[in-house]
C-alpha cells in the first residue's frame, strides 16, 4: 500500500543546525524503513498528516472560533520531534491543538481511559490522564526522548 | 430571554465546536475543547429559554465572526462543571445574551488539562444538523 507521506520540510522548524538536520534525516530514514509496513506506518503517517493540518488551520489567532492563540512553528516542530521519538511500533496518538497554542497528542480508549500530552513551544510536556477514577497529571521536560512516565501512562491507557 | 443572575445546577451549557480536530471518530469531544484560554474564562452558551434552532443560530453567529465553520456543540450540565470544582457565571454580551463563562481554573497547565478531561468525559457532543 502506498501512503501519502507529509513532506519533512512541511513541518521542519527552519531554525535547526546542520547537525540537527542530519540527525533528523537519519532518524527519519530509519523510521521510513519501518513505516513501509502498513501495520507500523499507517497510524504514524496519519499523525503526521494531522500535524500538517494543524499547521494549515491553527497558525492564526482565533482559529478555534474564540480567542485561541496561534500555534507557533516551534511548537509544531517540537510535536514532530516527539512523534519521531516514540519507540518503533508504539501506539500513535491523534493530534490536536489547544486554545493556548499548544499541540496535543492523545491516546484514547474511552472518555475515562485517555491520556493527553500538550507540547508547548518551550519544550515542556504537560500531560493529564484519566484511568477510571484515577487522575494523573504533571509536566515533564522534552529533551528529545519521550519521558518514561508518559510512555507508562500510554501503556496503561492502551491495556 | 435568559434571566437569572446565577446559573442553576440543572442548566445546560453549550460549548460550540468549530475545529475538526476536537471531535473524535466515535463522536465524543476531546478535552482540547474545554482547555481554557489565557484569560481563564471559557466561553459557553446557556440553553435556557432557547430553542434548538436559536442555539444553533448563536453558534453560526459565533463562527461567522471568526470566518470558521460551526461543526457542533458540546453540551454539559452546570452540575457537572461544579462537581469538577469549577464554576459558571452568566456573561451576557450584545450578540449573545446567553453567553456564560466557566471560571475557577487553576493557573498551571496540567491542572487545567485534567479538569478539561473531566468536563469532556461528562459532555455530550451534538453534531450540527
Amino acid at each position: 500500500m502506498i501512503l501519502e507521506v507529509p513532506r519533512y520540510d512541511a513541518i521542519s522548524s527552519g531554525g535547526e543546525s546542520d547537525a540537527a538536520r542530519f540527525v533528523a534525516k537519519q532518524a527519519r530514514e530509519a523510521r521510513q524503513a519501518l513505516c513501509e509496513t502498513y501495520t507500523f506506518g499507517h497510524a504514524y503517517y496519519e499523525a503526521l498528516k494531522e500535524l500538517v493540518s494543524i499547521k494549515e488551520h491553527c497558525t492564526f489567532p482565533g482559529w478555534d472560533g474564540y480567542d485561541a492563540e496561534p500555534v507557533r512553528r516551534k511548537t509544531i516542530w517540537s510535536a514532530y520531534r516527539f512523534l519521531e521519538a516514540l519507540p518503533p511500533g508504539f501506539p500513535t496518538p491523534s493530534v490536536g491543538a489547544e486554545p493556548d497554542g499548544d499541540i496535543t497528542l492523545e491516546w484514547y480508549r474511552s472518555p475515562r481511559k485517555t491520556i493527553s500530552v500538550s507540547v508547548s513551544p518551550d519544550d515542556n510536556l504537560h500531560y493529564s490522564a484519566l484511568l477510571g477514577p484515577n487522575k494523573y497529571y504533571g509536566t515533564e521536560a522534552f529533551f528529545g526522548e519521550v519521558p518514561a512516565s508518559i510512555l507508562e501512562l500510554v501503556r496503561r491507557v492502551q491495556s | 430571554m435568559s434571566d437569572p443572575a446565577t446559573l442553576l445546577a440543572d442548566e445546560i451549557l453549550a460549548r460550540f465546536v468549530m475545529f475538526q480536530h476536537w471531535i473524535r471518530a466515535d463522536g465524543t469531544v476531546r478535552a482540547d475543547a474545554f482547555v481554557p484560554p489565557k484569560d481563564l474564562q471559557l466561553s459557553a452558551t446557556r440553553h435556557i429559554s432557547l430553542s434548538e434552532f436559536a442555539i444553533w443560530k448563536i453558534g453560526e453567529i459565533v463562527a461567522a465572526a471568526r470566518d470558521v465553520e460551526l461543526l457542533g456543540r458540546a453540551d454539559i450540565a452546570v452540575r457537572s462543571i461544579t462537581s469538577a470544582g469549577l464554576s459558571a457565571q452568566p456573561a451576557p454580551i450584545r450578540e449573545n445574551p446567553n453567553h456564560a463563562h466557566v471560571t475557577g481554573w487553576p493557573q498551571d497547565k496540567p491542572s487545567q488539562k485534567i479538569l478539561a478531561q473531566q468536563l469532556a468525559a461528562m459532555a455530550e457532543y451534538v453534531s450540527k444538523p
